[in-house]
Parts: structure tokens; sequence; C-alpha cells
């Protein structure tokens, strides 16, 4: 008896959320390695070099904002009716917000590959940050606000389970993996609401004609308000898995329960005020507020130095009950031949390159050797590309057979997976990086221009560009790997007999903490505060420089 | 139904063959020098790298007012 049997509706939502979620990947990941070919000029058949920018929207919407919001409406759906056990209130309900999303997603994807098909009259080729004066079909807008609607009715959803338990048990703390779904969705309200306002107000209206001219920075600023926030968004899901179910993987226990609470409130305070991180070359935006974002983003790299201390010591936990000991030796006594283990830990040692490339993004004078460069997919790469994506890839491998009662299927093919993810982006992200010291331009379907030499720090462009070409082919390999691996065990995989799915208390539980921990209204509150204090200042000025006077838009070219 | 188990334990966890278990090993027996060990060579590679790209790529080539 496994999740399914206990949980049979919820088993499906979840189910129906991974299925959208793989189908994104599988679109997604084969865009990449177009571009991973492309740029590089190993190849340039697949697309003309116009339509390489369809190409990378897709590529960044599908993968970035699909794949990711599925994946993590699935796996939250599961922790919170595994760990509240309940059902889902009402089935129509939760059915409405998952087909919300897909209609929302099946809108902005015919926008993109709009863009593919000669005389579609469509096209979206915006990029994953959409800027103004770039414009795309009002379908890719409308369905992108649908899907993010529909992801605020799935927070309401879990409330609305979480409502109901609290009134059965008025006294208990609540169960981590909830509480990580909760502080993730109470950040989610807060910073999507920043997009909401930008699609809706501003960029709607302005691809329907309805208003003809646009300010550039304030759709800028507000996409940024919730573009560092859903970095978060990926990132806390992944945490989500090493907090609750790594250590498990790893043979040991959660280190500290009180630990992981408070790293999540740190995520809820301070991941939306630091959006202009990502604006520091942005004219219009006082350095004053830099700074604060500056300062915002050194200070949330704390709870991810946290995060690094309770997983890895709930792995060393496990290693030691395994047997390891030493000072580094331990680490050879983990489970290095379960694939859902190993995708989880290589996620995780990508997860500290990609924190130190963080840092270089971060800091205000330094971010600019490498802004807009190469230098940053080859950072997102190793975050999300790698720590997110890879995680949710792992986990699903111990996943699937609870949400479809049958045992994993190519064992060996999922085993190879993570570490051919990881083989390939070692090869691709540190080129990327390189490049980018070079001032290697991203977001360029042809970065060769005559008449200019890269100095490059060290090694040659020629192997560089073949790391990212063979690297970005080893991904795309080791994603077909994936969905081989799940689409076997899903079609054919034999009834599990005995299906993994104990997780073992913490080491430290809750009742070592206060209970101002889990106050929800309390940290909602300063979350708000602190995103006033970053932002009411400079969207004032913004919105007063004309957005009711619609004669007064400033002219975007 | 198995669920997290509210209440924190400091004896033994629950017993998984498949995780290949030796013993088990308590809170308060629970020494994690080898998480001191990791985290300390990651912080002092952070610190060398960030002074490597300050120093090295930053810093050489940053606009001077004495070339």
């Amino acid at each position: 008896m496994t999740f399914v049997d206990h949980y049979p509706k919820a088993a499906r939502i979840v189910k129906a959320n991974l299925i959208v979620a793989f189908v994104a990947l599988g679109i997604g990941g084969f865009f990449g390695l177009i571009q991973a070919l492309h740029r590089t000029d190993v190849f340039r058949g697949f697309v003309s070099s116009v339509q390489y920018y369809d190409v990378l929207t897709g590529h960044g919407v599908l993968l970035g904002l699909v794949f990711t919001t599925f994946f993590i409406t699935g796996l939250y759906q599961w922790g919170v009716t595994r760990t509240l056990e309940r059902e889902p209130e009402s089935s129509a309900f939760s059915w409405t917000w998952f087909w919300m999303m897909v209609g929302g997603t099946t809108m902005t994807a015919t926008a993109i590959l709009g863009g593919l098909v000669p005389g579609s009259g469509m096209s979206a080729a915006v990029l994953y940050t959409f800027y103004p004066p770039l414009q795309a079909h009002p379908l890719f807008y409308i369905g992108a606000a649908l899907l993010i609607v529909g992801s605020w009715l799935a927070g309401a959803d879990w409330f609305w389970t979480y409502r109901k338990w609290r009134a059965d048990n008025p006294d208990a703390r609540i169960p981590l993996q909830t509480y990580m779904v909760i502080f993730t969705w109470l950040m989610w309200y807060l910073c999507s609401l920043g997009v909401a306002l930008e699609v809706v107000v501003l960029l709607i209206p302005w691809s329907l004609g309805v208003v003809e001219k646009i300010d550039p920075l304030l759709p800028r600023t507000l996409f940024w308000y919730f573009g560092h926030a859903v970095v978060y968004f990926w990132l806390l899901p992944a945490y989500f898995v090493w907090y609750t179910i790594l250590p498990k993987l790893s043979g040991g226990r959660l280190f500290s329960d009180p630990l992981a609470r408070i790293v999540f409130i740190f995520f809820l305070l301070l991941s939306t005020p630091i959006g202009y991180h990502h604006q520091y070359a942005d004219p219009g935006i006082t350095l004053v507020y830099k700074m604060w974002a500056l300062i915002m983003t050194l200070v949330i790299l704390l709870p991810s130095l946290m995060t690094a201390f309770t997983v890895i010591s709930s792995m060393e936990h496990g290693a030691r009950q395994r047997g390891g000991s030493g000072y580094f030796a331990w680490m050879g006594a983990l489970p290095w031949g379960q694939p859902a283990f190993v995708g989880c830990a290589l996620a995780g040692i990508m997860f500290a390159a990609g924190g130190f490339s963080g840092m270089i993004n971060a800091s205000l004078n330094i971010d600019m050797l490498v802004h807009n460069t190469a230098w940053i997919p080859g950072h997102f790469h190793l975050t999300v590309g790698t720590a997110v994506a890879l995680t949710f890839m792992a986990i699903t491998y111990w996943l699937l057979p609870q949400l479809t009662g049958k045992a994993l299927k190519f064992k060996n093919l999922a085993l190879a997976q993570p570490y051919t993810w990881f083989i390939g982006m070692t090869l691709m992200s540190n080129a990327l990086h390189r490049q980018g010291l070079a001032g290697v331009p991203r977001r360029v379907a042809e970065p060769q221009y005559a008449g200019i030499d890269y100095e490059v720090p060290f090694g040659t462009m020629a192997e560089m560009d073949w790391q990212v070409a063979i690297g970005g082919t080893i991904l795309f390999v080791s994603m077909v790997l994936f969905l081989v691996v799940i689409g076997g065990t899903w079609w054919k995989g034999a009834p599990a007999t005995d299906v993994d799915d104990v997780i073992p208390p913490a080491l430290s539980g809750p009742e070592h903490s206060p209970k101002i921990l889990d106050n929800l209204t309390l940290w909602m509150g300063v979350a708000v505060v602190l995103v006033l204090i970053a932002y009411s200042l400079p969207l004032a000025e913004m919105v007063m420089d004309g957005l009711f006077s619609p004669g007064a838009f400033p002219a975007p070219m | 139904m198995p669920t997290d188990e509210p209440e924190a334990s400091t004896g033994g966890g629950t017993t998984d063959e498949a995780s290949g278990k030796a013993r088990d090993l308590p809170l308060d027996e629970f020494q994690p020098y080898g998480t001191l060990a990791v985290t300390g060579a990651y912080f002092v590679l952070l610190l060398v790298l960030y002074a490597l790209l300050y120093f090295v790529e930053f810093a050489t080539h940053a606009p001077h007012i004495i070339e």
C-alpha cells in the first residue's frame, strides 16, 4: 500500500501535473540542443538565425516556467496530501486549476511555436524575460497570465486543505513538508503579483493595440520584482526534496527541522526585495536601491549556506550510519549506486558551483564584467538547469512507484542519467562561464563577428565552443534517458510489491523550536514591509512618469 | 500511510534495509566533523575564486586612472 492506494484522487492530480511537466521538458530540452549547436556554429540546419530567437524563447518558457511550475504543483500536491493525510477538498477545484494552467500553457506555446511556422501570423520571439519593446502575439501574454492565476488557485487548494487540517489539529506544529509548501506559496503570491500586473495592465493592452507606446523601464522593473523570486520558486521545491527526502535516501535523517523552517522564512522575507540586482545596468533606478539589493542579496546567501550545512550534515549522518568515517572519506559510504540519491547529490554539488558564480553576479561592480554575457546562462544552468532540474528528475525515480504502484524500470539507465547530466553540464557550463569572461554575449544566434577576436582568459574559443556543443548534446541524451525510464515505468513497469515511501523523523524535531516559526501572518507581514521599503518609491516614480496618461508614455526607442 | 513523525527522536530511526544501514546513530553521538570539513573547504574555495575574479579578471580589465 502506497500513496496511490491511500490517496487515489491526489495521485491522479500529481500524475497529470508531472505528465505536462515532462512533455514541456522534452520539447524545451530539444530546443536547448538546437541552441547549443547553432550558436557555436557546429550545426545550423535546424532553424534560421531569425528563428533561433523563437527557439530560445521556447527553451526558456517551456523549461523555466512550464516544466518547473507543473512539476512543483505536482510535487507539492504530493507533499501536502501525504503530510496532512487528506485528499483534496474538492476534486473539481483541483482539476480547475490544473486545466487553467494547461490552457494557459497551450496558448503561450502556440504563440511561440507559431514563429517557427511561416505564414502563421503569430510570433513570440520575446525571450524568457519578454521585455518591451520586444512584442509578442497577445496569446503569449494571456496564456502566461492564465498559467500564473492557475498556480495561485493551486495554492488556494492547499491552503484550503491546510485550514481543514488545522481545524482538526489546533495545537499541532505544521508538518515540515506542508510548512515548506505554504512558505513557498506565500512568497509566490507576493512576487508573482508583479508579473501579473505587468502582463495584465501593461503588456496585454499594448499587444492588443489598445495603447500604442509603453514605458520600457516599468515592465522591466515589474518583471524583476518577480524575476529573482521566481528563482527561489524553483529552488525551494528542490530544497523541499533535499531537506525532507535526501537525508533518507542517504541512509540517515534530517539533522534539524527548526533550521529548515528558519531557512524558508528567510526566503519568504528576502526573495522579492532584491530584484534590482538584475537591473544593475539599467538607467532610471538610483544606485541607492541597487546597493540595497546588493546587501539583501548577500544576506540571502545565508539561508543557502545554512541549507548547505543542514543537508550535508544529514547526508553525513546517513553515511556514518552506513559505516562511513573520516573527514572526507565518509562520502564514499553514500549510496552512489541509487539514481534518486545520485541525482540529488550531484545537483547539490553543481549548486555549490553556481553559488560562486551567483556571488559574482550579485556584486554590483564585478557584475559589469559578466553582465549579459554567456557567463549568465553558464550560471543559471548550474542552478535552475541542474540544482533544480536534476533534483526534479532524480526524485521522480523515487516518487513514480508511489504514484503509479509500479516498480522503476531500466534502473541502469536511470543510474546513468544523473551522471551523464553532470558530465554534460560540467562541459557546457564551464565553457559558457569562460566565454562570458571573454565577452561573448548571451542570447545571440551568431556570436561570431568579423574583425573581433575575443580575449580568452584561458583555453581557446574553438575549444569552448566544442565543449558547449558536446556538453549540450550529452545533456540532451541524458534527458532522453530520463524520459525513456519514466515512460517505460509508466506504461510497462511491473507492479511494485514493496514501495519505498517511508521518511524517518528529523534528529532534532519541531518541538526544539519556538512556535513563532509557524506564525504565517507575522512572516508574511514582515515580507510585505520589506517589499514596500524596496519598491514603493521607485515604482511610484515610474508610475507618475506617465502610466495614467498614455500620451506621456516615454517612447521605447 | 507512513508520515513524518512530529516528535524528535534521540534514539534509533526507521529501520530500512534498502538504505544499507550498519548502525543507528542518535543525535547525541553524532558529531558532524565531515560537514565542517566539507563546508570549510567550500568556503575557502569561494574566497579564492572570488579573489581571483576580483583581482585578476575584474581589476586588471577595469578602466584605470594610472595606466
